[in-house]
């Protein structure tokens, strides 16, 4: 009996585990890029390290980014003030952005979406609710979805000194592309 | 468990009287507001309306299914969407401060009226997908909005943010949003009220639930009356939240609600209207939480699929039901139009008694409507069926007086509504009693036969004798219409030919002589709540008296009818005008005129005088040919008036809205505006005075909403544009718009002076050139003149001729033939000397040919020793040189150098295209032949007088070369 029990359980448990694990979509490609075009200076870098995760049934999910991934800066120089005076890498290492998708997609099914996911984007520390519109397509188990979005230096409390202002735009435009693929 | 039972068996009892009062009230008084229905366009005709909206300049806006339109009162204009949802499916309007509209529609987008077009509203965040329910701003200039499925948005100007479920919203699916006075945002949801509020950026909601004591989970409708917010719920009926504290009450009317959904609400000063799907408009009375009107399907009206109600700024309710609009002053104006017992045609009198009760006569008797039951009752009359009351009076003791046309004066019993007949026989000879007034004890009687003075301190049904009737007849001042007493204790008389008398203690005063008041027959009197005695004439219109002089107004002054059949004034300093056409509501204080007509439903008024009461100091009633009119009187009409904008300009008659342009440019000149006083109980009636100052010397009266100037020349304008209802401008409020056409740039003051200077400069480079011009030319005149005198003198010069003549000396001896050929080139140098020395230029040959002459002469005497080279080539060769150049420069040669065997002199002459050079060595004299210097300087000169460049003199090296510069034309 009590065997049996401990048996039943395990499968329940091994079931559920793979049920749960069956809603789960990782990333497995991705590209993020920021622009920050003012008058002076075009600044531009990406990164392939933002990860990701998709629960489909709770419409969940999570973006990680660390801030000293970004590679492709004009120079040395601009990479180091990036990293040093206005992300400060060393007291922020990542960039976050979670929460859950607002429209009622059905994630097996084939097709182009348009989404919109609200969540917390925590830039610099600086924790704000965004929703963030994303273009989907859904091919063969694959999801792939891009995202076009802006930041505001000052929603995020990025300083950046007087002189350099010119050289810096207020918005900092972010472009993703990202993969998924449902987790094993 | 049992106290439960008895509670739900109560309800259940209360539920039932609530059904049977209800039936009762809608049943048995027949009070039914005014509907007026709208004209829609077809298009609406074949959807049905979603949503109505007010803006900020009055306009109304209507959402359809088939798109959205714009309501000035008379007519609707479409506003299409873009290509990507046409026709759009509106949901919801709003303009938010800064005059933008924002319409949400069913699919979830949000467009923004920009001049006549609708454009998609488009930020990084997206769009819902769901249908936008509702709009709201906050204090912190959020616009916020609702939808049915996805929480409420708000946008900061930025970015959009969203409050769902998640964040603690009661539900997803929104019906309505509803900004308070604190700047809190109330949302209607599936699940609740959610107050929301923007605390430091930081989202908070306060719940208002069942558990909070919400009736219905399931809230439709949201409305703030301005001190409480009320909520229309699923199955619940509806409830009032505090807004302070959100405390939940229930109304007794919604108590074991059975109407069904309340979708949707409006505020009156008192009542609330609900509308429900299936049962029409109910009205509830917010003073006691109970049901006082249901409002269902009758004739043409249609009120059983209620979309949408709204309350405007003008004290107009508006009704969407299906596909059609219906306009209403709401519960403020009842018609009584049907009754159980009594035909409501034709009302002879009015009163509203002490208790509640309202009192009418008609065609077929005096009847009362019980304030309790509003059961209508007949009073059982000692008089012939025939017999008209014309005339009803309530006295201090509740005694109600009923003067008949013809059979005297009867007298109500206020608790057993017996009436005793009085006439002829208690004293009363004339039983014509067309008007009672009385103060307590005492009573006055207007008839056909002079005033009668009464004195009722006894009981009226005690006996024969307690009641004296004193007459009062002025010689033949014998049909008194009106009979009022004022504050004063003064009694007014107002007759039929003799204009109007007072009595003031004892002592009657007429003023039938007075020059300010016209007209000796009067109507009606009354005193307004500051004192004034107002008369009402029978064609002179109206008069009001201060205690000193008569003041009238008539159309001119806004009255809209002169066939005034009663006056009534309330406790608001307003006088209400009964007339032919409706009713004028005159402000007393200012003179603002507010007309209602058959638009809101006063129409048929009796010719009958004074056939209006009032109940309280600001309810109205009137009788009319149709039955009986209840009138809310507003608080404050100067509130509701037209509401007018300079809503357009173009120029010519373009479709581009310039307003915000104050410039405009001289071609500009052709300038419309467009207007629009929005007044939608009766647009026809506003007219409008327009003016261009600067233009225009007064008002012109227009009844266009549109006006052209064309060719303004440039200035300074201002347009102006006041409207009326009544042709009355006096108080109208004047919108303007200020402008300027500029000058043309050619009469600019800049351009002028500019032109001034341009032109004075060119005068004066004109003259500086000419008298250069003069100038070089007397100079080029003058070397001209040295010139030939040089030349001249040089071969005239003694010591030229005494050379030659040795020479010719030396030559005769030798050779007579050389001798005679020298003399002849010698004559042949000095005919070419005075045949050039006029000229400007020769031609380069000819000047060859002459210094082969003089090189002739020359040779003869030093021999082999000189030398000449002359080598002109291509062009150089028809080209031409001031004349006696190259002799000069030759002789000049000859002069100043040595010229012997060992040193011989070889002078060259040779061109290339540019230059013409003379070149000799440099072997000087040593005693120097004096120079005059003249020789080259005038060379020199005559070729930059001339225009033909600069030579150039090089005696640096060994050789003096001269270069002159080839000439090749003669100009």
């Amino acid at each position: 009996m009590k065997k049996q029990t401990y048996f039943l359980l395990c499968f329940l448990f091994a079931f559920t585990d793979l049920c749960a694990q069956q809603e789960i979509m990782r990333s497995r490609k991705s590209k993020i890029d920021f622009l920050s075009d003012a008058p002076l200076e075009l600044i531009k870098a990406s990164s392939d390290k933002l990860n990701g995760i998709i629960d489909t049934e709770k419409r969940t999910f999570a973006f990680k980014v660390s801030n000293a991934s970004f590679k492709g800066f004009n120079s040395p120089l601009q990479q180091e003030h990036f990293y040093e005076n206005y992300m400060e890498t060393n007291a922020y290492q990542y960039s976050v952005f979670e929460g859950k998708i607002i429209e009622q997609v059905d994630f097996s099914k084939d097709g182009n979406y348009t989404i919109r996911a609200k969540g917390k984007l925590n830039i610099h520390g600086i924790e704000q609710e965004r929703i963030i519109k994303v273009q989907i397509r859904i091919s063969k188990g694959v999801l792939y979805a891009n995202a076009v979005f802006t930041v505001l230096l000052q929603d995020h409390n990025i300083k950046i000194p007087k002189i350099v202002f010119q050289k810096i735009a207020e918005e900092v435009k972010v472009t993703v592309a990202i993969e998924f693929e449902r987790s094993r | 468990m049992n106290r439960n039972k008895t509670s739900n068996l109560s309800l259940v009892i209360c539920a039932c009287m609530m059904f049977a009062f209800g039936f009762l009230a809608s049943g048995v008084s027949g009070q039914v507001p005014y509907f007026r229905s709208m004209k829609l366009p077809d298009e609406i005709h074949q959807t049905s309306i979603t949503c109505l909206y007010q803006d900020n300049d009055y306009y109304m806006w209507i959402g359809s299914g088939k798109g959205l339109y714009q309501f000035d009162g008379s007519k609707f204009v479409y506003f299409p969407g873009t290509a990507k949802e046409a026709p759009l499916q509106v949901s919801s309007v709003f303009m938010t401060n800064d005059h933008i509209l924002w319409v949400g529609t069913r699919k979830g987008d949000i467009y923004q009226l920009k001049g006549d077009s609708l454009q998609l509203f488009e930020t990084e965040e997206g769009n819902p997908k769901v249908a936008i329910t509702g709009f709201a701003a906050d204090k912190q200039g959020n616009l916020w909005f609702s939808t049915y499925g996805e929480g409420v948005y708000y946008f900061n100007g930025t970015h959009i943010y969203n409050i769902n479920s998640d964040d603690g919203l009661t539900d997803n699916y929104c019906y309505t949003i509803l900004p308070d006075d604190q700047g809190r945002i109330w949302v209607a949801t599936d699940g609740g009220i959610s107050v929301c509020s923007l605390i430091n950026n930081k989202k908070s909601i306060r719940k208002i639930t069942n558990a909070e004591g919400l009736p219905d989970n399931i809230v439709l409708s949201l409305i703030n009356d301005g001190t409480t917010f009320w909520a229309g719920m699923q199955d619940a009926g509806f409830c009032e939240i505090d807004p302070r504290k959100l405390n939940v009450s229930v109304p007794k009317a919604s108590v074991n609600w059975k109407q069904g959904p309340v979708k949707s609400i409006v505020t009156g000063s008192n009542w609330l209207w609900l509308s429900t799907e299936q049962n029409g408009i109910i009205s509830i009375q917010t003073t006691n939480g109970t049901q006082n009107g249901n409002y269902k399907n009758t004739g043409n009206l249609n009120l059983s699929r209620i979309s949408h109600m709204y309350a405007d700024k003008q004290g107009n309710y508006w009704v969407a039901s299906g596909n059609q609009l219906f306009l209403s002053l709401g519960q403020n104006l009842l018609q009584y139009v049907e009754s159980d017992r009594a035909g409501m045609k034709n009302i002879h009198s009015i009163l509203y008694d002490s208790k509640g009760n309202v009192w009418f006569s008609n065609d077929e008797g005096l009847f009362i409507i019980d304030k309790q039951t509003r059961k209508t009752n007949e009073i059982n009359l000692p008089l012939k069926k025939s017999t008209f009351i014309i005339s009803l009076y309530e006295d201090d003791k509740g005694y109600v007086w009923a003067g008949t046309f013809g059979d005297g004066l009867c007298c109500i019993h206020p608790d057993s509504r017996k009436a005793k007949l009085f006439t002829e026989k208690e004293g009363l000879s004339n039983k014509n009693i067309l008007s009672i007034a009385g103060k307590g004890r005492q009573m006055w009687l207007a008839t056909l036969g002079g005033a009668y003075k009464c004195d009722i301190s006894a009981d009226p049904f005690g006996g024969r004798s307690h009641v004296a009737f004193e007459n009062y007849v002025d010689q033949g001042n014998n049909y008194i219409y009106s009979i009022f007493i004022d504050s004063r204790n003064r009694v007014w008389f107002g007759t039929d030919g003799k204009g109007i008398s007072m009595l003031d203690n004892g002592k009657i005063i007429h003023f039938d002589k007075d020059p300010g008041l016209k007209s000796k027959i009067i109507y009606s009197i009354t005193e307004d709540s500051d004192g004034g005695i107002w008369l009402s004439t029978a064609n002179e219109g109206l008069y009001c008296y201060n205690g000193k002089s008569f003041r009238n107004f008539a159309l001119d002054d806004g009255l809209s009818d002169l066939q005034i059949t009663g006056l009534l004034a309330d406790k608001n300093h307003h006088l209400l005008i009964v007339h032919n056409n409706g009713l004028d509501i005159l402000d007393t204080r200012n003179n603002t005129f507010l007309f209602y007509g058959a638009g809101v439903g006063i129409s048929g008024i009796n010719p009958d005088l004074n056939v209006c009461c009032l109940e309280g100091g600001d309810i109205a009633w009137l009788g009319t040919q149709n039955g009986l009119i209840r009138l809310q009187i507003p608080s404050d009409i100067e509130q509701l008036q037209p509401s007018l904008q300079i809503n357009k300009i173009s120029v010519f008659l373009g479709k581009e809205n310039l307003i915000g342009t104050h410039e405009f440019s001289y071609g500009q000149n052709h300038i419309s505006f467009h207007f629009n006083a929005l007044w939608y109980i009766a647009p026809e009636q506003v007219s409008y005075q327009i003016r261009l100052t600067g233009y225009d010397i007064d008002w012109l009266d227009t009844r266009n909403n549109m006006v052209t100037y064309s060719n303004l020349p440039p200035g300074e304008y201002t347009f102006e544009v006041r409207a009326s209802m009544k042709g009355n401008f006096d108080r109208s409020a004047v919108k303007s718009y200020s402008l300027r056409i500029k000058e043309p740039f050619w009469k600019t003051n800049w351009f002028i002076i500019i032109s001034v200077i341009s032109i004075a400069l060119l005068i004066y480079l004109f003259i500086h050139m000419r008298e250069t011009a003069l100038k070089k030319r007397d100079a080029i005149y003058r070397e001209k003149i040295l010139f030939q005198f040089q030349t001249l003198r040089s071969q005239v010069n003694p010591h030229f001729l005494f050379n030659s003549f040795s020479t010719l000396i030396s030559i005769i001896d030798e050779d007579k033939e050389i001798a005679i050929d020298y003399v002849e080139k010698l004559s042949i140098f000095f005919r070419n000397i005075l045949e050039y020395h006029e000229r400007d230029l020769i031609p380069l040959s000819e000047e060859i040919k002459l210094i082969d002459t003089y090189f002739y002469l020359q040779k003869k005497r030093y021999g082999d020793n000189l030398d000449l080279e002359i080598d002109i080539r291509g062009n150089a060769k028809t080209s031409f040189i001031p004349p006696m150049v190259l002799q000069m420069l030759i002789e000049n040669a000859i002069k100043h150098s040595v010229i012997s065997a060992e040193k011989p002199l070889l002078v060259r002459i040779y061109s290339d295209e540019k230059y013409i050079t003379i070149s000799n060595q440099l072997q000087r004299k040593k005693d120097k032949e004096p120079s005059t210097g003249i020789g080259i300087t005038n060379i020199r000169n005559r070729y930059a007088l001339l225009g033909f460049g600069e030579i150039e003199i090089d005696s640096s090296s060994d050789h003096f070369i001269v270069k002159l510069p080839v000439i090749y034309s003669e100009k």
